[in-house]
């Protein structure tokens, strides 16, 4: 039995601090996954050259979201839940507000829905540029951090802290600050910005649009492993637009409901080794959301531009080779700069910045895009507005089992790889899905044992 | 925020409002808004494009609080244009870049400004929606009084928050 330790964050694991044994069993740690968010490990098992058991461990304490907001004001879910993570805070303000405004019979339209899909516009372009500049790109590249790449490669990098500040620029115009919004309500906003104020976007977002497509185009010539599974992929749908706050949840092999369905449809379930719930569907199991599930559900809402630029990078209207995430996140993150500018350049300010959402007694459900996927709120009031029940599933929580099935695959297919290659990639794996396990600590443990 | 490019000096307030005393940079950032010839901006989450806030020609003094295992409220200043601070590989991740990293990006791309003086104050309490803690909140007038002495800005008067005064400074 060989012992492997190698600090992951600092340095990629290298044949001078990897102990090999001649036998078939091995045991492979590392203590830091870099670059991925909160606490966790990651255990491989092999037998006689057969995967055994792929465990994603997280042991990070559970924050208890859902159940301090009981007894709490239905006006506070858009502050509160915002905390939960400090780069999609947008996504938890939106599930919230949509979720108790339906509760409440209220519809937002007009201005200050496209002010809030303006907003999602900004959360989307500073969440994917970050992912792509500082967490996956390094993996192909093989550098152990953004920065590193800075030394080698100082205009991409420039070119990435640019489109990120655009997107930060975006939702502190809207939010009142870049991360954690204050501006946001029910209903609403608390002040609606002036043509002229959003007018400041339009010069940034176009030269952000150039930039992005050349990312999209740098990306796609990275090197990718081969990995490619049957999915089921699950996303909004909207009629009319690639979608952020509304629409139907649906999946590639006929999932078609509304969001007031979604519990009956899937289960979260603890299991022994994460302090995380794990979701799947129910008689359909694992399934994956996020930026290749919104892709193949809506790869024709995309603008003809955007699925031209795919096309000509190699891509279809379906991905289903996770590593190549990162060229979808580009992707996306191009929607969001065009849609941000068709947005402001149709822009007419609200009479009032919000709607009045009178307290009644009820459930209501809600489901957004969120950087990462799928995220669905479920909130029940009584007449007083007291919330007596809240349900939160984030989208991190729903990809684990899918993780998990990517790693099998992966290492079953790639038991052959050098075993610096093979941890690289598996650390790789669960980079593609940019797993955010808490937003407080960095620190997650990978062991591959080989038997 | 706004900054003011043509201003000389920028004061930076890093730091989670809602976080105890890592809201000392912000709250030390807003006593010197609206100063003539100070530009300020708070950053309160991903640090990744620090390095574009600021113009090569300014002078730029960044507050921020630090978990060192000093005395509470201990004052440190560093010259990051004449010291690396260590990048703490945490502080790298999808959800943010910290300080550090930030810094050695701006270097890295060559977009340091001509002055780049850090006030580290060490904190104690990173509670979700906790206040300053009182040794932090005391020292406020004297954390100003070094950001002053930095950019050689005139002394304006700060009212302590809390009526004792335990601050004390080191110098690095």
């Amino acid at each position: 039995m060989g012992r492997i330790m190698t600090d992951g964050t600092v340095e990629k694991s290298t044949s001078d601090n990897v102990e090999k044994s001649t036998s078939d069993n091995v045991e492979l740690h590392v203590p830091v996954l870099a670059r991925v968010e909160g606490e966790g490990a990651m255990h491989v098992k092999v037998v006689d050259g057969e995967v055994t058991d792929i465990r994603l461990e997280i042991y990070e304490p559970p924050r208890f979201f859902e159940a301090f907001l009981r007894g709490r004001d239905y006006t506070e879910p858009v502050d509160i839940t915002a905390r939960i993570c400090g780069i999609c805070p947008v996504a938890y303000q939106m599930s919230s507000a949509h979720a108790i405004e339906r509760l409440c019979g209220v519809q937002v339209g007009g201005s200050i829905r496209e002010l809030r899909r303006l907003l999602y516009c900004g959360e989307w372009i500073e969440s994917h540029v970050l992912h792509i500049g500082f967490l996956h790109a390094p993996d192909f590249l093989g550098y152990d951090s953004g920065i590193a790449i800075a030394a080698d490669h100082p205009k991409i990098v420039e070119s990435i802290l640019t489109l990120k500040k655009t997107g930060n620029d975006i939702v502190e115009l809207l939010g009142g600050r870049p991360i954690h919004p204050v501006n946001v309500r029910l209903g609403g906003f608390y002040r609606s910005p002036s043509r002229t104020e959003l007018g400041t976007l339009v010069g940034p977002l176009m030269a952000a649009r150039e930039t992005c497509e050349e990312l999209v185009r740098w990306t796609a010539g990275f090197d990718f492993p081969d990995l490619e599974q049957d999915y089921e992929f699950v996303s909004l749908r909207h009629p009319e637009e690639y979608p952020f706050n509304e629409g139907r949840i649906v999946s590639n092999k006929g999932l078609d409901i509304d969001a007031s369905e979604f519990e009956e449809h899937s289960r979260e379930q603890h299991v022994a080794h994460s302090t995380s719930l794990h979701s799947t569907l129910v008689d359909r199991g694992w399934y994956h959301v996020g930026p290749l599930a919104r892709y193949a559900n809506n790869f024709d809402l995309l603008t003809p531009g955007i699925q031209e630029l795919a096309r000509e990078v190699g891509l279809g209207p379906v991905v289903s080779n996770p590593f190549k995430s990162i060229v979808v996140r580009g992707l996306e993150t191009l929607y969001a700069i065009d849609e941000a500018l068709r947005i402001i350049g149709s822009y007419t300010p609200p009479t009032e910045p919000f709607v009045e959402v009178p307290p009644r007694a009820g459930i209501g459900w809600a489901a957004t895009e969120a950087p990462r996927g799928l995220l669905y709120h479920r909130y029940e009031i009584d007449e007083q507005g007291r919330i007596l029940t809240a349900q939160i599933v984030p989208p991190t929580a729903q990809n684990q089992p899918t993780i998990e099935s990517d790693l099998r695959r992966f290492v079953t297919d790639n038991l052959h790889l050098d075993q610096d290659e093979l941890q690289l990639r598996c650390e790789q794996s669960i980079r593609n899905y940019d797993p955010c396990i808490s937003c407080s600590t960095h620190f997650l443990k990978l062991t591959v044992e080989h038997q | 925020m706004v900054v003011m490019r043509s201003l000389p000096v920028l004061v930076i307030g890093v730091g989670n409002r809602d976080r105890g005393d890592d809201a000392v940079g912000p709250v030390v950032a807003d006593l010197f808004a609206g100063r003539d010839g100070v530009a300020t901006f708070v950053a309160e989450g991903d640090l990744s494009d620090l390095s574009l806030r600021w113009e090569r020609d300014q002078r730029v003094v960044i507050v921020d609080a630090m978990s060192s295992g000093c005395r509470p409220a201990t004052i440190v200043p560093i010259d990051a244009l004449d010291e690396r601070l260590p990048i703490d590989p945490g502080l790298v991740s999808s959800h943010g870049v910290g300080l550090a990293a930030a810094i050695e990006l701006g270097r890295i791309l060559d977009r340091l400004p001509e002055q780049l003086t850090i006030i580290a104050i060490e904190a104690t309490a990173f509670e979700l929606f906790g206040e300053l803690t009182r040794e932090v909140a005391e020292a406020i007038p004297l954390i100003v009084d070094h950001v002053e002495r930095a950019l050689g800005l005139s002394p304006c008067e700060v009212e302590p928050r809390q009526e004792e005064h335990r601050a004390r400074t080191v110098d690095v």
